[in-house]
């Protein structure tokens, strides 16, 4: 059942005087037709009925002040007469008529809709200062949320100090946190929030493993230290393992994963059992799961089970870094670039090729010690790449 | 800069006078514009000066006029012709816009037609519904042909020269109503280039764009509008065809509203272009509806009471300008 609201009939108006009913409680009313004067601050105007049925009950009178958009009448329908003591559902709001005027320009008619009434500019604006427009009251036509409304937020906000007076950086867009990125950005700042992450670096000779690059040929840096950290896990059970609030579950399937950068944002496919799998299996499934990763063909089961995960900056030059937990897993094993290096024997130095390996564990889990020899076993598989 | 007062109707006297002296080529033909010095007197004292070789009057036939202007063109001549009422445009059309605005895109550019048709429209002076038309909208549809729409004495001077000397037909719309309005002009000559829109009042609330005679009356509004506190911007596009959409999106952009104020019918009129062309290149900028104010759709009543309530004027678009900000 319909209400009669007062209207806001100019920006600054919080309240509205009733001047007069033009219709009596239990009187029929067509829609459009005016019920009652409301003297605003300016102007005097007749208010439409929003819908057509009976003036139920008139809830102002005369000389009344009525804050905006409060009821001041309900409208039932026709049959069920003046007696409905139901509370009122559907709040309709009236419309204006300036009876006085016969403008050539259209009358815009009242939106009634959920959808947030704002004007394109408002809306631009909006995105552009992160403005809630849902929680704006529009002050335009129509309660349409204006250029001015959106500013005026804007100048609201409390800010931290700083005035917003004080020139900001042009904003050359907003994106919304969603898709891929809202993943990354819940689950590598769950791991920021709970992990105790330990950071352990190593240097790894590297020479072997370049012959034997050469040699065999398409093998990856990455699916030589997939294998390695995957022989390794098999003695390290503890850093094979997963959290979960007050349980640490300990695996037998060494399940590598392995984090691949593609347009939108960062996934982990899993290398599953890689123990269990030769170096050329492994290298190949690791460039089929990319391209599955670049084209987005990614399944559930190719992107969860992982026990561990190795992730690969050498091909951007990085010496070396500490990544995140890829929670609620133990471990992340990051790979720097490998070079030429001087080595230290005795009194000589010389160069030869290497590379450093970054351990992150979570102190939760696993204490120092068994971490770092797990870190020393990636080490010398990696060493004597024969043996993998 | 020395200036002196003229009305609208001199000021195109001088700029035909001017371009008749400055150019042999320039010649004038219509109906009543020698002998008679024209109807609104703007051809006054040019048979006497020029001689009937160069004023021609024409008989009664629009199509004849227009064609002969047409040919006169292709040869290589500058014939500015008159049609007395933009109501008998209908009878030139063929002339007009599959003629003279195609002849230069059909041939590759081998011809060209340098021909201006200057006519009027009489709204408001109680001419009735076949002699008081503005239908400026329909020749958006004629690609080829530039349209003029001069709202002062200064603009209708140095347009109505541009329009002589441009290489391509020319529709010059003058406001019947405008004839004896007075305007300051330089001594100096001047020309003002076709498809450059001026604005003649600066605000920042809301962009009032006037055609012709509604700019004066959107200069009006702008006044009262102030009283209010509402600071509104004038810009009169002065051509049509070519529009000037940048000096317009320009505006918008800072205002962010936008009315369309144009003596013709609201419906597929002038305001309907402007407004779609503003919302296709400014929607994010845009804080209310685009509002036309505009003639009401329906033939122009003679009865001087019933017209006047037809006609857009100031009141009418001071209040789509409060309603707009509401």
């Amino acid at each position: 059942m319909p209400e009669v609201v007062m209207p806001r009939l100019d920006p600054g108006m919080a309240s509205g005087k009733i001047v007069e009913w033009l219709k009596k409680e239990g009187e029929i009313v067509q829609k459009g037709e005016p019920i009652l004067v409301v003297e605003g601050e300016k102007t005097t105007f007749e208010v439409e009925a929003p819908e057509s049925g009976v003036l139920t009950k008139i809830l102002a009178s005369p000389g009344t002040d009525v804050e905006v958009s409060h009821p001041v009448a309900v409208i039932g329908e026709a049959s069920t007469g003046a007696q409905s003591t139901s509370p009122p559902r559907n709040v309709g709001r009236a419309e204006l008529s300036q009876s006085a005027q016969t403008t050539q320009v259209e009358r815009h008619e009242t939106v009634r809709s959920e959808r947030v009434v704002a004007s394109p500019a408002a809306r631009r604006l909006a995105q552009e200062h992160g403005v809630d427009l849902t929680k704006l009251k529009g002050t335009g036509p129509g309660e349409r949320i204006s250029r001015e409304d959106v500013l005026a937020a804007v100048e609201q906000v409390p800010s931290t100090g700083v005035s917003s007076k004080i020139s900001q950086p042009t904003v050359l867009k907003r994106v919304k946190l969603e898709g891929i990125r809202k993943v990354v950005a819940e689950r590598l700042g769950f791991t920021a929030r709970t992990a105790v992450q330990v950071t352990l670096t190593m240097e790894a000779d590297a020479t072997k493993l370049v012959e034997l690059k050469d040699k065999e040929d398409h093998v990856s840096f990455t699916a030589f230290a997939v294998k390695a950290a995957a022989k390794a896990l098999e003695t390290n059970h503890l850093i094979n393992s997963t959290i979960d609030g007050e349980e640490i579950t300990t695996y037998s399937d060494v399940n590598v994963a392995v984090a691949i950068n593609i347009d939108q944002g960062l996934v982990a496919p899993v290398v599953r059992n890689a123990n269990k799998k030769s170096l050329k299996e492994i290298n190949s499934e690791i460039e089929e799961l990319s391209q599955k990763a670049k084209e987005g063909r990614l399944n559930i089961e190719e992107l969860t089970g992982g026990t561990f995960t190795i992730t690969n900056l050498g091909a951007y030059d990085i010496e070396s870094f500490a990544p995140v937990i890829n929670p609620p897993q133990c471990a992340i094993l990051g790979l720097g670039r490998i070079a030429y290096k001087p080595y230290v024997v005795g009194e000589r130095v010389s160069a030869r090729p290497a590379t450093l390996l970054t351990l992150v564990f979570d102190h939760r889990i696993v204490d120092g010690v068994p971490a770092a020899k797990f870190l020393r076993d990636v080490k010398s598989h990696l060493e004597d790449p024969q043996s993998l | 800069m020395r200036l002196r007062e003229l009305t609208y109707a001199d000021a195109l006297r001088e700029a035909l006078r001017e371009e008749m002296l400055r150019d042999p080529n320039v010649i004038l033909l219509g109906e009543e514009i020698g002998v008679f010095n024209g109807v609104y007197k703007v051809t006054r004292g040019l048979l006497d000066e020029f001689g009937p070789d160069r004023v021609r009057d024409t008989p009664i036939s629009e199509a004849a006029i227009t064609g002969a202007a047409v040919g006169l063109a292709l040869a290589g001549m500058r014939p500015v012709a008159e049609i007395m009422y933009m109501d008998f445009l209908p009878i030139c059309m063929d002339q007009l816009a599959t003629q003279a605005a195609k002849m230069r895109f059909m041939s590759g550019g081998q011809l060209n037609v340098p021909m201006v048709l200057r006519t009027q429209y009489s709204l408001g002076r109680q001419h009735g519904a076949q002699h008081s038309q503005f239908t400026p909208a329909w020749f958006f549809q004629v690609p080829g042909l530039k349209v003029a729409v001069p709202a002062t004495p200064h603009d209708a001077k140095g347009l109505l020269k541009s329009a002589i000397r441009d290489p391509n037909p020319v529709l010059f719309l003058e406001g019947g109503l405008l004839y004896r309005t007075k305007g300051l002009i330089p001594e100096e000559e001047y020309t003002i280039p076709l498809g450059k829109a001026d604005t003649k009042r600066k605000g920042d609330d809301v962009t009032i764009v006037g055609v012709s005679r509604l700019v004066g009356e959107a200069m009006t509004a702008a006044k009262t509008l102030e009283e209010k506190g509402i600071s509104a911007e004038v810009i009169d596009v002065r051509t049509l065809q070519p529009l000037d959409l940048d000096t317009i999106v320009e505006s918008v952009k800072r205002t962010s509203r936008l009315i369309v104020a144009s003596d013709d019918i609201k419906t597929g009129g002038v305001g309907s272009e402007i407004s779609a062309a503003v919302t296709e290149t400014a929607f994010d900028y845009l804080d209310a509806p685009v509002i036309r104010v505009a003639s009401p759709d329906t033939p122009i009543p003679f009865s001087p009471p019933l017209e006047q309530q037809y006609i857009p004027n100031a009141d009418k678009i001071v209040q789509a300008a409060v309603q707009l900000i509401g």
